[in-house]
């Protein structure tokens, strides 16, 4: 047997192809760490025959359990608090301003959090919005998609370890939105978790459908390439109403790949809208 | 407080913005054609200038030609219902920083403003 290192070429081709990840030199070492575990549950004997498998049905629990494997699902509740700030005095506003002036009738307000992994993202949306706009919460709809079945599964059941809970979680919100149900964690309220529609969808297959007042997408693209990071903007743009916003990650940005997003600001937090107001910048000030 | 500089010949766009930008907390002088916007920006320590194309007396592009013999800092933004490429790039030659095209959203447009200004 050689002690050669293995040849990681076909693995990261596939990886690539069916989840947009990128798998460069240096994380090469997350290959062994998270898929690993694949080959001896599998009795497969190099990631090439890995890749062999997960190149056929993509149904199968072993490519179910690649996908759990591969994809990151860090989050944690009101992770990045400016961004909810930015959310509650600056978006919304915004948006029930300008829902008020076309005609007066409420609109519901349509909330997409692409990649919500375990559910923490748009339960933190849907408590803040219940306590802050307590008359739009019942026209509120929202929707957290996740590449990963266990997450949804997870999101779905709306169960939060101690130590999740410990992320985030205030004791206000706890005492106002969850129920302890065991020594290990809590429920959060039927009312927050029947605000939720959880589903599986991988970003870069399943077509986006809906319209969507706000989008949020955090953390997503960092992962990919820019060419997939453009064709998931591009569809972001196809399913953001003319009023709607756009939030990703701190250090993700639209500028450069595409022109039809203009940058709003709240404090040192930035986040994206359709440029509706069709602002083209002169060669030299493009950002 | 930062002043601003509108020019439209339409009284009641004239209007919009001078509100919009008085919402953000910006002075704001405005003028109805190219002219009299010229007339104004001298010495006025005006910040940025906001200006339509198709006016009476003196067009934008003039104006901004005008305006960048002067000052070659100042931002410049259009807002015009021209969109036709030409008419952007003669913009951008005379020394336009960014063309919005009518109609605008207030906040966005608002906010354009800021992160120009800031």
């Amino acid at each position: 047997m050689s002690n050669s290192p293995p040849n990681l070429t076909r693995i990261k081709t596939v990886i690539r192809a069916k989840t947009g990840v990128i798998i460069d030199d240096k994380n090469e070492y997350l290959i062994g760490s998270r898929l690993g575990i694949l080959l001896e549950e599998n009795n497969l004997s190099s990631f090439d025959e890995l890749a062999d498998v997960l190149a056929g049905p993509q149904d199968s629990p072993i490519f179910k359990k690649f996908l759990e494997r591969i994809t990151t699902h860090e989050t944690r509740f009101f992770r990045d608090e400016s961004t909810f700030a930015a959310l509650v005095e600056q978006m919304i506003p915004e948006w029930m301003e300008r829902n008020r002036s076309f005609g007066g009738a409420s609109r519901p307000l349509n909330i997409w959090c692409a990649a919500g992994s375990t559910g923490q993202e748009a339960y933190s949306i849907a408590m803040l919005i219940h306590s802050k706009f307590p008359q739009i919460f019942p026209s509120l709809n929202l929707v957290s998609t996740d590449i990963s079945e266990t997450c949804v599964e997870r999101a779905s059941a709306g169960f939060f370890t101690d130590y999740e809970m410990n992320r985030g979680v205030s004791d206000e919100l706890r005492a106002k939105f969850f129920v302890r149900v065991s020594d290990k964690g809590y429920n959060i309220s039927s009312e927050i978790r029947s605000k939720v529609e959880f589903k599986q969808q991988n970003l870069l297959v399943t077509p986006y459908a809906g319209k969507f007042d706000i989008v949020f997408c955090r953390n997503v693209l960092i992962y990919f390439d820019l060419a997939v990071r453009k064709q998931i903007l591009e569809g972001f743009q196809r399913v953001i109403l003319p009023d709607g916003f756009l939030v990703l990650g701190a250090t993700e940005s639209p500028t450069g790949l595409l022109d039809s997003y203009v940058v709003r600001q709240f404090g040192l937090t930035r986040y994206y809208e359709i440029n509706s107001t069709n602002i083209t910048f002169a060669p030299a000030q493009m950002r | 407080m930062k002043k601003v500089l509108a020019v439209d010949d339409s009284q009641a766009m004239l209007k919009m913005v001078q509100q919009t930008l008085q919402i953000g907390g910006y002075e704001v002088l405005v003028a109805s054609d190219g002219k009299e916007a010229l007339e104004k920006f001298r010495g006025a320590g005006v910040e940025l200038l906001i200006t339509d194309i198709n006016m009476p007396v003196m067009d934008g592009i003039t104006l901004i030609k005008e305006i960048r013999a002067a000052d070659k800092e100042v931002p410049i933004l259009t807002l015009t219902t021209e969109s036709e490429e030409p008419m952007k790039q003669s913009g951008f030659a005379a020394g336009a920083n960014g063309w919005i095209v009518k109609p605008f959203r207030p906040a966005q447009f608002l906010d354009i403003v800021r992160q120009i200004l800031s």
